[in-house]
């Protein structure tokens, strides 16, 4: 069951192999070939919560750590700082905090001194104020590290933050100074700046990626790619082919919640004292997935979301519709023109409301 | 029709806490009760795992959560104390969510009020939740006796394995431990051998 574990480290599953490369070409593989080309060029994914932008990071991590002269360094920004108190800088210090690392008793009294400072900005962020002084150390710091190698960084995360202007002061200052540094940078954005004024942020960076969900209507390749994923994970005597279709159907082509059912049904074939997932239990896990997305739902969003299932309309207008598509009970899909649909755990909750005098 | 999520007792609970390693669940109830569930749903849960769960108290914010957590080594962590939170602190934990990732499982312990704030104010740990929402049954809290002796008796009859040859083949490690094997040794309570067949 636990090579089913979806709140498990994303790399943790690429190490035990089962990650599998989507149809076409993968975020990782073009941001991987573009710094290969362009080594300092900036880039933003932005996707839906459970999309796999964590697992797209870390493959390009390993790709770029596969070519000649090329650093690439995954960091967690949240794992390293309370990202409730975000400031431009931060991610100029946590940046030299990462070369910093790679620094030791053979390096020279420059990078020593100069990662000493980044330290002493680390632990008192207050004594930070110049972001040009910092770029100047940044950049001391890498040729001092290596004047062959180019150091990329990969920023995890931040897709969390609430506020895009909080991600956007961050964009617009950090990222051009990293760069002004020689170093690259791969961002991980909120979803909200794709809806809206703040969509302008993109523009910050040489390249934007949006990593959609996988349209199982629409897209039989992207339903081979969700069915490949769970076989990479268990075999048919395990998980039959119908069941495999059924889960990947039900996820509505996230990830996470293609990994989350499929554990659930294993989970109630298990207390069920069986081997083997049978569709029954795939029913049940896609149930009480379903009725949890149904909780707290006002009124209103419980209108629009019927509005969703019967005529595909989805007009994004107010914060809570926004909710809507960031809780995944919306879902919008990118197969050549965008198409919207409710999560398909909840279609039956809601045709069930629908018909209820 | 209703659409609360589906009911569990503490003891079914605990079982499927044992058969998900690593993940999390989360566990609605009325907030009157929410002492008494923890206590027995970690009474449920070292009993099957074999292992001592720990508690802790979430009211004082998302970096107290944190810090706490960080102290604990092994065995499922038990969250309560939500109640409180305002949709600030929600966000707070849902930001700093990768601090709480852990091998162990992760049980919330909260009231229907609360898990409505987290599913607006936190959409990762909603994410990292998945699908393991249940609602407190309390006619189900615990497994009978006959129940139990039921299960054992089916249990018995697939293996052909009386419960002592059962153990003592666990214990010399000549058993590949299935879903089955792993709720037979949590109903005879020793679910400390279960990591032996893992």
């Amino acid at each position: 069951m636990a090579r089913f574990d979806a709140a498990a480290n994303p790399w943790r599953a690429i190490e035990r192999g089962f990650y599998v490369e989507r149809p076409g070409r993968s975020v990782a593989n073009e941001i991987a070939s573009r710094i290969e080309l362009r080594p300092t060029s900036t880039h933003l994914i932005v996707g839906g919560v459970g999309s796999g932008k964590t697992t797209q990071l870390l493959v390009a991590r390993d790709r770029l750590n596969k070519l000649e002269d090329v650093q690439a360094i995954y960091l967690d920004v949240s794992i390293k700082h309370d990202i409730s108190h975000i400031f431009p800088g931060l991610l100029l210090i946590l940046s030299g905090i990462c070369l910093s690392e790679l620094a030791n008793d053979d390096s020279s009294e420059v990078v020593k001194a100069t990662a000493q400072t980044f330290k002493d900005w680390a632990k008192e962020p207050s004594s930070f104020t110049q972001l040009r002084v910092a770029t100047e150390e940044l950049a001391r710091l890498r040729e001092g590290l290596s004047a062959s190698r180019q150091f990329v960084l990969l920023f995890d995360s931040l897709d969390r933050l609430f506020d895009p202007l909080a991600f956007a002061a961050v964009a617009e200052q950090d990222v051009a100074a990293i760069r002004r540094a020689g170093l690259g940078a791969v961002l991980v954005g909120p979803q909200r700046i794709m809806y809206g004024p703040d969509r302008a942020v993109t523009d910050r960076f040489d390249y934007f990626y949006h990593q959609p969900s996988v349209d199982t209507q629409q897209d039989a390749a992207g339903l081979e790619f969700l069915v490949k994923v769970l076989r990479a994970r268990a075999g048919d005597d395990i998980l039959p082919d119908e069941c495999c279709l059924r889960l990947a159907g039900l996820s509505g082509g996230i990830l996470r919640d293609l990994i989350t059912l499929a554990q659930g049904a294993g989970e109630e074939a298990y207390l069920n004292g069986g081997d083997r997932i049978e569709p029954e239990h795939v029913d049940a896990a896609a149930d009480t997935f379903g009725r949890k997305h149904m909780i707290g739902l006002g009124a209103d969003e419980l209108e629009v979301l019927q509005r969703v299932r019967t005529k595909g309309s989805f007009i994004q207008t107010s914060d809570k519709d926004l909710g809507l598509l960031i809780t995944r009970r919306v879902l919008e899909y990118q197969n050549g023109r965008p198409r919207y649909a409710v999560h398909p755990t909840i279609q039956p909750l809601l045709e069930q409301l629908a018909e209820k005098p | 029709m209703s659409l609360e999520p589906r009911a569990s007792g503490a003891a079914e609970l605990a079982l499927r806490i044992i058969a998900r390693p690593g993940a999390w669940f989360s566990f609605l109830v009325p907030e009157v009760k929410t002492r008494e569930v923890v206590r027995n749903i970690s009474r449920e849960v070292e009993t099957a795992s074999g292992k001592v769960a720990s508690l802790i108290d979430a009211s004082a914010g998302a970096l107290a959560l944190i810090r706490q957590a960080r102290d604990v080594d092994g065995g499922a962590l038990i969250l309560s104390g939500f109640e409180r939170l305002s949709d600030e602190e929600w966000r707070h934990i849902d930001l700093l969510r990768s601090q709480l990732t852990r091998d162990e499982p992760v049980v919330l312990v909260l009231s229907m009020h609360a898990f409505e704030r987290l599913m607006r104010c936190a959409p990762n740990l909603a994410s990292t939740l998945g699908g393991a929402v249940f609602g407190l049954d309390e006619e189900a809290d615990y497994f009978t006796q006959e129940e139990n002796e039921e299960q054992l008796r089916v249990l018995r009859e697939w293996s052909g394995l009386s419960d002592a040859e059962m153990i003592a083949r666990v214990e010399r490690g000549a058993i590949r431990l299935e879903p089955r094997h792993a709720q037979w040794l949590v109903l005879l309570g020793r679910g400390d051998l279960l990591d032996r067949g893992r």
